[in-house]
């Protein structure tokens, strides 16, 4: 995969306990895949997107997913699945990912044309919190592996 | 006839909350703003933290606005310990406020508030007809950014700051690139005041207490006294002797009212109105081109007030930019004391009060934390009930539109005052 333009965002809110996870992956990342072909990106407001995914040709989001699923949980979801959800209710800024996206593409901003998503399944916490739970946090370098498979494939 | 309107996901706003309208035929029976507010978990965070460490946990409280607490809670800290920082400080931390007011007013403008003068559902509807306005946003919002990031560190939660000042002086040249962009940004600003002007804006007056800080030198961000339109004028120290809050059962946040009067209407429409002979003169003249005249008594209107205060902020963080020299000192000495502290400043959303004691030790004692939305909350309410006859003559879903348009005239940030906000309007 020389050459290409690749990155990862990792999305998060570093006060919203298990929230903080796509940031928490991307910082365990940081040390172990940048390369000059590969940046990471941590990502605090959604509209961060429309640049952090312009001009790249493969993007990962890490992104925490709240769902019917133990907290922990590692899924590779489809872009579709994420572009459908044009709010997320774990956004403090009124706007998700999705909405960003759609609305990148509304825009014609370049977007990669590859882009996967890594969710992790949390529980939104009842209030602003540093602390990530233990099954959460067991999974930061299980997700972190993860990107790094789809960065190699 | 009994009709409720109901709003459980209220769009568009930060964050999540409710809001129920009860009516009998015209009769407002119930107005319901739900909003949670984690202010109050920060608060009890705070207690035993190192007064160093305050700046940036209360930064996370809000996405949008963390340079406001930052600020608030610097100078409530600064005033317990008896710290003055100097005048280079005091430039640079309004320069990093005119970053933060140019990316939150540029968001809630151009992606929040737009949609709904110009007929859409959201900001990705509307920018299929009007692509170029959500692009010149989105370009305006990012140059906040850029500026934000050259001197806080980071575009979202700066982290250059301390109590007393920076931990590091940004070079002259990080700031001076930033000059070309923020020239554009300036005229593009007085664009969107013209644009903005040109929409449709509902009839809605009321006789209201606007409040804002002020002082005889400047537009407000980081000081001046607390004053309004009837007569108030109190030294931030007086904050707790002028201003009470009360509980009500719909909501954790408190509704904050001025002692032996009662609600008020803080941020860039009370700011513009106690403050318009402080406004740069292009933002003034772009004011008198598009007939804007103060007082405005109209809450709709919001919108061109945080458009004039975006041209300010861009052509005032211009000023500070071209006139930035280094300095040998990015800091105050700061020694931790026993005492008490507090601090207000113009957040993008109004006036955000913070307090804070001390032991000896510098560890925070107590911490009492008010941020704007929940001053908002009660005249929020009120805009809702003297819309009640106009709401009901409406079909439920122009209603809902209406009701939530109005809500938005205040920007309310739920992640500062709440957690969740879910409108319900329910017609009997």
């Amino acid at each position: 995969m020389i050459g290409r333009a690749r990155r990862v965002l990792g999305i998060g809110q570093p006060a919203g306990g298990d929230d903080a996870v796509g940031i928490l992956v991307a910082r365990w990342l940081q040390d172990r895949v940048a390369t000059d072909d590969v940046s990471i990106q941590e990502v605090s407001d959604p509209l961060q997107l429309i640049e952090g995914l312009a001009g790249i040709d493969q993007a990962v989001l890490v992104d925490a997913v709240v769902a019917e699923d133990e907290p922990g949980r590692i899924m590779q979801l489809q872009w579709d699945e994420i572009e459908n959800h044009r709010t997320s209710s774990l956004s403090s800024h009124g706007i998700g990912v999705g909405t960003v996206v759609l609305l990148a593409r509304r825009l014609n901003s370049p977007l990669p044309r590859d882009i996967s998503v890594v969710g992790i399944v949390i529980k939104p916490p009842a209030v602003p919190t540093y602390e990530i739970s233990e099954a959460v946090a067991a999974a930061i370098p299980k997700a972190g592996a993860l990107v790094r498979e789809i960065l190699d494939a | 006839m009994s009709r409720t309107i109901k709003v459980e996901h209220l769009a568009r706003v930060e964050g999540e909350g409710a809001l129920i309208i009860r009516m009998t035929g015209t009769k407002v029976e119930e107005v319901q703003l739900r909003i949670f507010e984690p202010p109050r978990f920060f608060e009890a965070l705070l207690r035993g933290r190192a007064m160093d460490e305050t700046p940036d946990i209360t930064a996370r409280i809000c996405g949008i606005c963390p340079v406001a607490y930052q600020m608030s809670a610097c100078h409530a800290l600064e005033d317990a310990v008896g710290v003055k920082p100097n005048g280079w400080v005091r430039k640079l931390r309004r320069l990093l406020y005119c970053a933060e007011w140019i990316q939150s007013h540029c968001l809630h403008m151009f992606l929040l508030h737009a949609p709904d003068f110009l007929g859409y559902p959201d900001a990705i509807s509307m920018s299929a007809t009007h692509g170029p306005l959500v692009k010149r946003g989105l370009r305006m919002k990012k140059m906040g950014n850029d500026l934000m990031a050259a001197i806080g560190g980071r575009a979202v939660h700066p982290i250059n700051v301390k109590v007393g000042g920076f931990y590091r002086a940004p070079r002259r040249d990080e700031l001076r690139v930033l000059i070309p962009e923020m020239t554009w940004a300036r005229d593009a600003a007085v664009q969107s005041v013209m644009d903005f002007a040109r929409f449709d804006f509902p009839e809605l007056e009321r006789n209201y207490e606007f409040v804002a800080m002020r002082n005889e030198a400047e537009y407000p961000l980081c000081e001046g006294r607390i004053v309004s339109n009837r007569g108030l004028d109190i030294d931030v120290h007086d904050y707790d002797d002028t201003f009470e809050e009360r509980q009500v059962p719909h909501s954790t946040a408190l509704h904050s009212v001025i002692k032996e009067r009662d609600e008020y209407f803080c941020g860039p429409l009370a700011r513009v109105n106690l403050n318009f002979d402080y406004l740069r003169p292009v933002a003034r003249d772009a004011a008198a081109a598009v007939g804007f005249r103060v007082p405005c008594n109209n809450p709709f209107k919001s919108l061109l007030a945080r458009a004039l205060e975006v041209v300010h902020a861009i052509d005032e963080a211009l000023t500070l930019v071209e006139e930035y020299a280094d300095s040998p000192r990015a800091t105050a000495e700061v020694v931790p004391k026993a005492g008490t502290g507090y601090g207000c400043t113009e957040a993008p959303r109004g006036i955000l009060f913070h307090r804070y004691t001390l032991d000896a030790d510098g560890l925070i004692a107590d911490a009492k934390i008010v941020p704007p939305t929940s001053q908002n909350q009660r005249t929020i309410e009120s805009d809702l009930r003297a819309i009640a006859v106009r709401l009901a003559s409406m079909p439920q879903e122009e209603a809902t539109w209406m009701a939530e348009q109005t809500v938005r005239n205040y920007d309310p940030c739920i992640s500062c005052s709440t957690h969740f906000l879910t409108l319900r309007i329910d017609r009997h």
